[in-house]
């Protein structure tokens, strides 16, 4: 029967019959196809990629390298974009454009910090309060996540930066007590439907753990979910940092930051427009990037198959 | 007939809901005997499931107690030993939700055996479980989708067999699934049993394919067990209203089953809602039958004719009643 | 003319892992007044087939020959505006599942309103379309219409909403009523009223037909011909009754021996095999790689020949040429 050996049931019409022992890279490019299947996720893949790509080689792509520090030179200070200085200069003479390819440094950390600190932890979290839903811990974890969501999570990490000193490690701390009580809820809702399945129900009836089913057999089904939120989170927590920064309550002058960038042009508004609103494009086109890609990727983790 | 290996005695199930409670499953008892297959037959609302469930342990009984091989069950699963847990398993219904999209058929079956640590190697038991359910060796390593719900469903039995149980409660497992693999499935499953000596509790709600595979047959009707026989008895001879009603209403593909159903009972009405019973037999408002009595009082279960129960107040008419064992 | 001819119709579905050839040439013609149904297994193209007469095709389907002649028009290549009248006034469809066919939030009045209103052609007053919505209430026999009205889909039971669904399906309904396993989703006892009902409306108002169903049971005593369909391909054809005595085509033959039977005799094995890929199905008869009858020549695609006493069945072992053998 060779190709035509394709299960003895079919469910679904006309998308069924796809059943063969398929290899692993067939796998992956089923999720390549979903993902590449809208064009906008290719093209915030690309803007991604490129972001990533100049943060890490700022150093050797940035016309003014020496501009990312504490740099004065008056003598350009507010020229408007021209072919020495594509973006212009700022107040001091620094390179915008310059400074913009570090600031990404400056974002994408942030990110990948608040993420680290806040994902696992909440997603930890969510999973034990879907495991033992209606039980007692699951109503405190959740109680608690509610307190903390329902501040808005800019306010949140306003005040926790205020209350600590203003700088770049402790804006991170302050977003990433913001942003868990998210995953906990994300993996809370997926999880307490999970744990309803028949093949939950199956494996605890063989005596299965409560690590093997929360890890083994519920975590799986909800990764797509958490990757997805993930990706779409980037661009939110560069968003809240740069507006932290803004305010004055993130990362510190000299280093170059987006919001900061932003927040010291706007005195020069409308007149020297270039100091503000080429940070904030820039800006745009990250948030944009992640959610883009963010689409992509829950496009790639939907089930369906047309 | 010999000793059962598991009876239940006045099992009760009411959850509370609003407005009242739902009594899904009331006064029901039950006795399965070794090796062989119980037909649990009804329709939804009908507490087949639940009964399931309990002797599953998912949630305890109101009142009355399921006695296993001659000792009391305690009634959440958690607090059953091991050796008891392992002695009862289940096939569910859905074959789509019953093995986890995200692991494969090897991983699936290893979850039972690392608990359960035998002597042999894992790798061999899984390779013995899959030729035991008919299945090539080489699926040991796909993944749920690249099954077909036959294939999925032969996977299940797989895994319910692995701990080597005495007693399995199948719930509906081919419902789900086409005639003609059906058929397959549902063979695997009697040469299963003669294998390994097993018990079956088959819940379902097609009373055709019981005619086919069950020794005997309990049908249930708003949490209540209306009636019982051994299945050549129950074809030949159906009493209950509500079971003759059900055989008509069966579609039948031949002209020789059109034949052997009993006089033809019109279906009418619909299955009472589960917070309003009815007062007296709840099965009064569609019955074609229906005496004064039936709308006071609730008739008990009896044995109306040598081996075969009956809960209506039809009968006895010559049977002498005697109360259940 | 026959009120719908489905001719040479070929579907194809596009999905990552290439083309899925569907349908394979699916022809099947109706009269006014007359009540066919199409059976076969999960994914055999059933719904594909009616989906292409009401062009309610998902977007990665494609037609890929063939026509749909609805009273003579091409329905495949005519207007939007002109399929709106059709949808509108002449045919409608029911599907299996009543809870997604009726929208949860709002009640069955503004639903049935909105129906009765889009269907005709001129404004219609209040109590115009109140009057409406009782008169198709009372066709599908559904009680206290009044109560049905204010009610949310949730409050009505499975049998209810089936019977709303219908009421809804008969405002457009005027020739033609697809119904898509009407039944299988509800109780035995409450499909059986469910068909009977939808047997006599439809008779009584000389509607077409198109049954499709895997309960082979369900179309014994509804409709006048059945279609048996494999694989995207139209296997036999004939009289309901002489189809189910006497089935000619391999394929009907095994289907129908696999139902389990109401008067007993076990479960016979099913039909080996799998369904073929309709990635890469074999180019001749579609049922070859499971036929117990294979020859040489079934590498070709057979037509319908004349078999049994009034049937056609798409099988070489009806060709005069090779019925020696």
């Amino acid at each position: 029967m060779g190709t035509l050996t394709h299960g003895l049931g079919c469910e679904g019409e006309a998308v069924n019959n796809l059943k063969s022992g398929r290899s692993l890279s067939e796998r992956y490019g089923r999720y390549w196809y979903k993902f590449r299947r809208n064009k906008l996720s290719i093209i915030g893949l690309a803007a991604i990629i490129a972001v990533i790509f100049i943060a890490l080689f700022a150093p050797w792509l940035s016309p003014y390298p020496s501009n990312a520090g504490l740099f004065v030179n008056f003598a350009a200070a507010g020229q408007a974009p021209s072919g020495t200085h594509v973006f212009g200069t700022e107040e001091i003479g620094r390179d915008i454009f310059s400074r913009i390819m570090f600031g990404f440094q400056y974002s994408l950390m942030l990110m990948v910090v608040v993420l680290s600190i806040s994902v696992a932890p909440g997603v930890i979290l969510g999973l034990i309060a879907g495991y033992y839903n209606g039980r007692g811990i699951s109503v405190v974890i959740m109680r608690l996540a509610d307190v903390f969501v329902a501040v808005p999570p800019l306010l949140l990490a306003l005040s926790v930066a205020s209350v600590l000193t203003p700088s770049a490690v402790n804006a991170m701390l302050a977003v990433s007590l913001a942003w868990w009580p998210w995953y906990t809820r994300l993996v809370y809702s997926s999880s307490s439907s999970i744990r309803n399945e028949d093949y939950v129900r199956a494996a605890e009836l063989v005596g299965a753990s409560r690590w093997h089913i929360m890890f083994k057999e519920i975590l799986p089904n909800s990764l797509g979910s958490i990757l997805t939120k993930v990706t779409l989170d980037c661009g939110w927590v560069i968003l809240i940092g740069a507006s932290l920064s803004y305010v004055g309550l993130g990362a510190q002058a000299p280093t170059p930051d987006l919001g900061t960038m932003i927040a010291e042009g706007a005195a020069y508004l409308p007149a020297q427009w270039w100091i503000s609103i080429f940070p904030a494009f820039a800006i745009v086109v990250v948030i944009l990037g992640f959610n883009l890609l963010g689409d992509g990727i829950n496009d790639m983790f939907s089930s369906g198959i047309s | 007939m010999n000793s059962p290996i598991m009876t239940g005695e006045g099992l009760k199930k009411y959850f509370p809901a609003k407005g009242g409670v739902i009594k899904a499953v009331d006064e029901v008892d039950f006795e399965i005997q070794k090796g062989e297959v119980l037909g649990v037959v009804g329709e939804s609302g009908s507490g087949k499931t639940t009964l399931g469930n309990m002797i599953m342990g998912v949630y305890p009984p109101t009142s009355g107690q399921i006695i296993f091989n001659g000792k009391p069950l305690p009634s959440r699963a958690k607090d059953r030993p091991v050796q008891m847990k392992r002695e009862i398993q289940m096939v569910f219904q859905n074959p789509a939700s019953s093995l986890n999209p995200k692991r494969s058929v090897k991983q699936a079956l290893e979850v039972p055996l690392k608990v359960n640590r035998g002597g042999q190697s894992v790798r061999q038991r899984v390779y013995e479980l899959l030729e035991l359910v008919e299945l090539p060796v080489e699926y040991a390593d796909r993944y749920p989708e690249e099954l077909g719900g036959g294939e999925k469903q032969l996977v299940a039995i797989a895994r319910a067999l692995a701990t080597n149980p005495s007693l399995v409660v199948l719930d509906e497992p081919t419902s789900a699934l086409d005639v003609s693999i059906q058929a397959k499935i549902i063979n695997v499953l009697m040469r299963l049993k003669d294998k390994l000596g097993l018990t079956y509790v088959f819940i379902t709600h097609n009373l055709s394919l019981m005619r086919n595979v069950s020794d005997r047959v309990m049908i249930m009707y708003l949490g209540k067990v209306r009636e019982v026989a051994a299945t050549e008895e129950f074809f030949r001879n159906p009493l209950h209203p509500y079971t003759r009603m059900l055989l008509s209403s069966i579609p039948v593909v031949t002209d020789a089953e059109e034949a052997a159903k009993p006089e033809k009972i019109q279906s009418m009405g619909e299955i009472a809602g589960a917070l309003d019973l009815p007062p007296g037999c709840s099965f009064n408002p569609r019955c074609s039958h229906v005496m004064d009595v039936c709308k006071t009082v609730d008739p008990p279960l009896l044995e109306v004719a040598p081996q075969h129960w009956c809960d209506c107040h039809l009968y006895p008419k010559e049977f002498k009643p005697t109360p259940t064992a | 003319m026959p009120l719908l001819e489905v001719k040479d119709l070929r579907v194809n579905y596009r999905v990552y892992e290439g083309t899925l050839k569907v349908l394979n040439g699916v022809n099947i013609s109706l009269e006014k007044g007359e009540k066919v149904g199409i059976i076969g297994e999960s994914a055999c193209g059933k719904t594909t087939t009616v989906k292409s007469v009401m062009r309610l095709l998902a977007s990665n389907a494609k037609i890929a020959g063939g026509e749909v002649r609805y009273a003579g028009e091409d329905v495949l290549t005519m207007a939007k505006g002109r399929l709106r009248d059709l949808r509108r006034k002449k045919m409608s469809m029911i599907f299996q599942d009543p809870s997604a066919a009726l929208n949860p939030v709002f009640t069955i009045r503004q639903q049935l309103y909105d129906i009765i209103k889009f269907s005709a052609d001129t404004r219609l007053s209040k109590e115009e379309t109140h009057e409406g919505a009782l008169k198709y209430l009372k066709e599908a026999a559904l009680p206290e219409p009044e109560r049905i009205l204010d009610s949310y889909p949730f409050q009505l039971s499975g049998g209810m909403k089936q019977r709303v669904s219908i009421a809804m399906a008969l405002v457009s309904a005027n020739e033609l009523l697809i119904a898509d396993e009407p039944g299988t989703s509800l109780d035995v006892t409450i499909e059986d009223q469910i068909m009977r009902l939808l047997k006599k409306i439809v008779e009584e108002k000389e509607i077409s037909v198109i049954l499709i169903t895997h309960a082979l049971g369900t179309v014994k005593n509804f409709v006048d011909r059945i279609y048996v369909m494999y694989a995207g391909t139209i296997v036999e054809e004939g009289p309901t009754k002489e189809v189910f005595n006497n089935p000619q085509h391999p394929y009907t033959q095994m289907l129908i021996k696999a139902v389990p039977k109401l008067t007993g005799g076990g479960v016979p094995e099913g039909i080996l095999g799998q369904v073929p890929s309709y990635l890469t199905p074999p180019s001749g008869c579609r049922f070859v790689t499971r036929c117990p009858y294979r020859m040489e020549v079934c590498d070709q695609v057979p037509r319908m020949y004349k078999a049994g006493t009034d049937q056609k069945a798409a099988c070489f072992l009806y060709d005069e040429g090779h019925r020696s053998k």
